[in-house]
């Protein structure tokens, strides 16, 4: 299990990581979501030894790790772009680990290799592979003397829209095969859906909410965070309890409601909703038609209807609201148990 | 076609000045070795090559340019770690300080060398003077600098991510170093060690001051023979030797530079803080500093020191010819011939330089073109494969007749100095303009730029500071040539390394004191120019 306790970490006096705790049991796979800049690779780096905490300790297995050298650690780290040896053919990266421990395996070596789905790969180098194939080739080579922990690095991050979607499917697949234990840090919230099971929302150096990624997904801590896990809006006050309001139709408008993230696809056209807008505008996609209504009572906001229906400026629609596309935000005790 | 004949304009000057100035030369050199008397003879230069003698200076030419080329590598590395890679506090003044050796003039080092191991010097009691060691020890101060500077750049530019990528791995910090560091390393430790290898093997002045005639080189031997004893044909037959085995040798290491995967990640790295386990690199580095140190500082002490004790005699003098008029001129006067000439060389060498670099640096469309561009590479970097001693004593065979005929013109000492610095200047230029992305170029041709605004707009703000640093190492570097000039200097008109050469020649206390004195001078104006152009921060500067 890797413990983070206080842990902090400085650049020449400028803080980039603030007292930040966190737990990981065996074979859980933690993603650090936050934007570019907040902090986390320099928390991935700590946790790989390779930057020195400022305060705060660092354990595995009750052992703590904070003066062991990186190459001691046993964790395997893996770089956004592979960091690939260019001067070493496919299979020589992969057994690179093998051979330091003197234990060279082509077998391992091509059994890793297949299970990143690149045989017959062994021989090339590493300039002649795509991105793609070179990323799973630096899983391979991470994964070859099976780490107690997983460090990923925006794995999937320099690839393109389609070959990540695939690609995180597989890392999901390959990493519950091996029971790894992984820390993955990501700017990406589909990326951090797809891959993890356990979610840490990092802003400024900070560790603003962590838990189980459903507990953290259906209660953001603040609007920001909301935001940040692909909610499209936050409304509070007087907006928000309309739209609670539609939610349980027949109750009351609450008095003091709390604030409500929505999803884009929170609102959909339906003839019984209960709440009555204006379109401001509409546009196709290929799965639904996506509007931007003027509620009353709420203001301009995102709602979906059926592709095949048809709506244009102006005209009169009525919405009701899908409660498993919005969430409630501001301190909820369930999301708060540590991962 | 447009593009053919802007290669050709270009190429032509650069080809034109090379061709008459160096190939020439060094051509008419190789026909006096194998025409002898007239006739077609390759039997006398294979005769001359067995001499005994010949074969004694020739092994003795390789073991010590080995050694000082082995020795270099082992103590530079370190070094290099240190300055380009440690946050050590004052490394750019060390740094700077550290490549004043390499432009500082040849005979200056041997007098240097000589002052600190003579019996009356610090090291006296070592009794090394006159040995080969003393030799490999000037050639190493000379060349330590190549090491630092070329290793040192690649090191600097090279990505930590990889190395932390092994240690991730389970890579201990000497399994890093082995399996990832080395291997990255590699081609910038082998064309360093090379082009070491090929200034030591070519070495003359320091040979010269440090071995008289008892531990010649090929080089010295050169000029021993054309000198002393006017034997042509085995000078030639030498020059013939040195020319074959440096192409060879500049072919090898263009061999062994090449990797599996040239496209390294290059990425500028933050110093890192200086850890327990960097102290025998530390270590390393202070001996390094000891070794660059103590030759000057012995030479700046040895030349306030006259009969009458510590006094400014010997700097006074320099307005005079030395005692039993062992110079024609006064020391101030050949120095005004030395900055001259050495102005004159520098902008020479700017202008071929720089259509050399453009030329070799621009795109080729086809595959012919790259070719044609390949080999103007190569050309241009013959002559620092070749001898100066060669040259000097090609330009005399060769341009003292029609339709060349220079003996008696006041340029003929510029050029060869132009020739000499040549490289130099391209290798500072050439990085800095293959690290332009040609579609900056592009982009600007597309807003509605002419090639000369591309020009303008794209290159001229990246390469006016590395211009400005080449013409600094090539002035520093033509106030220092000794090879060349010697051959081709009037005897009334001479330049300071020169003078001082004829100095420590000639008996007597205050000549030497003189010698000391005016290398100081030399060692000074060199320095500072050097450090000026350290102060321009560009890293080619001295990597090859």
């Amino acid at each position: 299990m890797l413990a983070l306790t206080d842990v902090s970490v400085a650049y020449d006096g400028v803080v980039a990581v603030d007292d930040v705790s966190l737990e990981m049991p065996e074979g859980s796979i933690l993603a650090v979501l936050g934007p570019s800049g907040c902090g986390k690779s320099t928390l991935l780096r700590a946790v790989a030894g390779l930057e020195p905490l400022t305060s705060g300790s660092i354990s595995f297995d009750g052992r703590v790790v904070d003066r062991l050298p990186t190459h001691k650690r046993g964790f395997a780290l893996m770089f956004q772009d592979g960091q690939l040896f260019a001067h070493m053919t496919v299979a020589r990266n992969v057994g690179y680990a093998l051979r330091l421990r003197r234990r060279p395996s082509p077998q391992r070596v091509d059994d890793l290799l297949s299970l990143v789905g690149l045989e017959g790969y062994a021989d090339r180098l590493p300039a002649t592979l795509s991105g793609g194939e070179r990323q799973r080739v630096a899983l391979a080579r991470a994964l070859a003397v099976e780490p107690r922990l997983l460090l990923l690095d925006e794995p999937l991050s320099a690839l393109d829209a389609g070959l990540r979607e695939r690609l995180a499917v597989d890392l999901r697949k390959i990493l519950h095969a091996a029971g790894t234990t992984a820390l993955m840090v990501t700017h990406d919230h589909d990326e951090a859906f797809q891959v993890a099971d356990q979610l840490a929302v990092m802003r400024a150096g900070r560790v603003v909410q962590s838990g189980a990624i459903d507990a953290v997904w259906s209660a953001p801590v603040d609007e920001e965070t909301a935001l940040f896990l692909g909610y499209a809006r936050v409304l509070s006050g007087s907006p928000a309890a309309t739209v609670l309001a539609a939610v349980r139709s027949g109750c009351e408008r609450p008095v003091s409601p709390p604030s409500l993230a929505l999803r884009r696809s929170a609102l959909v056209a339906d003839e019984h909703g209960p709440l009555i807008g204006t379109v401001e505008s509409a546009r196709a996609t290929p799965e639904v038609l996506r509007l931007v209504v003027d509620v009353r009572d709420v203001g301009l906001i995102d709602a979906v209807a059926a592709r095949d229906s048809h709506w244009g400026p102006g005209q009169t629609v009525r919405l009701s609201v899908d409660p498993a596309r919005i969430a409630r935000v501001g301190k909820s005790e369930q999301s708060r148990t540590t991962a | 076609m447009r593009r053919w004949l802007t290669l050709a304009l270009l190429a032509a000057g650069p080809v034109l000045v090379v061709g008459v100035f160096f190939v020439l030369p060094v051509s008419g050199m190789v026909a006096r070795g194998f025409w002898a008397d007239g006739a077609f003879d390759p039997g006398g230069v294979l005769q001359v090559l067995t001499r005994p003698r010949v074969v004694r200076v020739a092994w003795f030419t390789v073991w010590s340019a080995g050694a000082a080329t082995v020795i270099s590598v082992l103590l530079g590395l370190p070094a290099a770690f240190v300055l380009h890679r440690l946050a050590l506090p004052g490394r750019k003044i060390i740094r700077a300080a550290l490549l004043v050796p390499f432009v500082l003039p040849t005979v200056v080092v041997g007098v240097a060398f000589r002052l600190l191991l003579g019996e009356a010097g610090p090291l006296g009691f070592l009794g090394l003077d006159g040995t080969p060691v003393a030799i490999v020890a000037g050639l190493v101060f000379f060349n330590l600098a190549v090491v630092i500077r070329a290793v040192g750049a690649a090191w600097e530019s090279l990505d930590v991510r990889p190395a932390e990528a092994a240690a991730a791995l389970g890579a201990s910090p000497s399994q890093v170093w082995w399996t990832v560091t080395l291997p990255a390393l590699r081609p910038a430790i082998v064309s360093a060690a090379s082009i070491v290898f090929l200034f030591c093997a070519t070495a003359f002045g320091i040979v010269l001051t440090l071995g008289g005639v008892r531990y010649a080189t090929v080089e010295t031997e050169i000029y021993l023979l054309t000198t002393t004893l006017f034997d042509l044909q085995a000078a030639a037959a030498l020059s013939v030797l040195q020319l074959v085995v440096v192409v060879a040798l500049l072919g090898l290491a263009a061999r062994l530079r090449a990797v599996p995967d040239p496209t390294a990640d290059r990425s500028s790295s933050r110093p890192r803080r200086i850890r327990r386990g960097d102290g025998p690199a530390l270590v390393a580095t202070a001996l390094v500093l000891g070794l660059v140190a103590a030759p000057i500082v012995t030479l700046v002490l040895g030349s306030f020191r006259t009969e009458a004790g510590w006094s400014l005699g010997n700097y006074r003098a320099l307005s005079g010819v030395g005692s039993n008029d062992a110079l024609l001129v006064p020391v101030t006067e050949a120095l005004l011939t030395s900055v001259r000439t050495a102005v004159d060389a520098t902008w020479m060498a700017l202008i071929m330089g720089l259509a050399v670099a453009v030329l070799v640096t621009r795109r080729s469309q086809s595959r012919p073109e790259r070719r044609v561009r390949g080999l103007l590479d190569g050309f241009f970097m013959l002559p620092l494969g070749v001898s100066a001693v060669t040259l000097g004593f090609g330009f005399l065979i060769t341009l003292d007749r029609p339709p060349v005929d220079l003996r008696d013109s006041a340029l003929l000492v510029p050029i060869a100095q132009a020739l000499v610095a040549l490289p130099l200047v391209v290798r500072t230029l050439v990085p800095v303009l293959a690290g332009i992305d040609d579609r900056q170029r592009q982009a600007a041709a597309s807003l509605g730029a002419s090639p000369w605004r591309a020009l303008l707009t794209v290159d001229l703000p990246v390469v006016w500071k590395p211009l400005l640093a080449a013409s600094g190492f090539a002035f520093a570097a033509s106030l220092g040539e000794f090879g060349a000039t010697s051959f081709l200097a009037r005897d009334d008109n001479p330049t300071v390394p020169i003078v001082i050469f004829r100095l420590i020649g000639h008996p007597g206390e205050l000549n030497f004191g003189m010698a000391l004195a005016a290398s100081v001078v030399l060692a000074g104006t060199t320095a500072i120019v050097m450090l000026a152009v350290e102060r321009l921060r560009v890293p080619s500067v001295g990597a090859f």
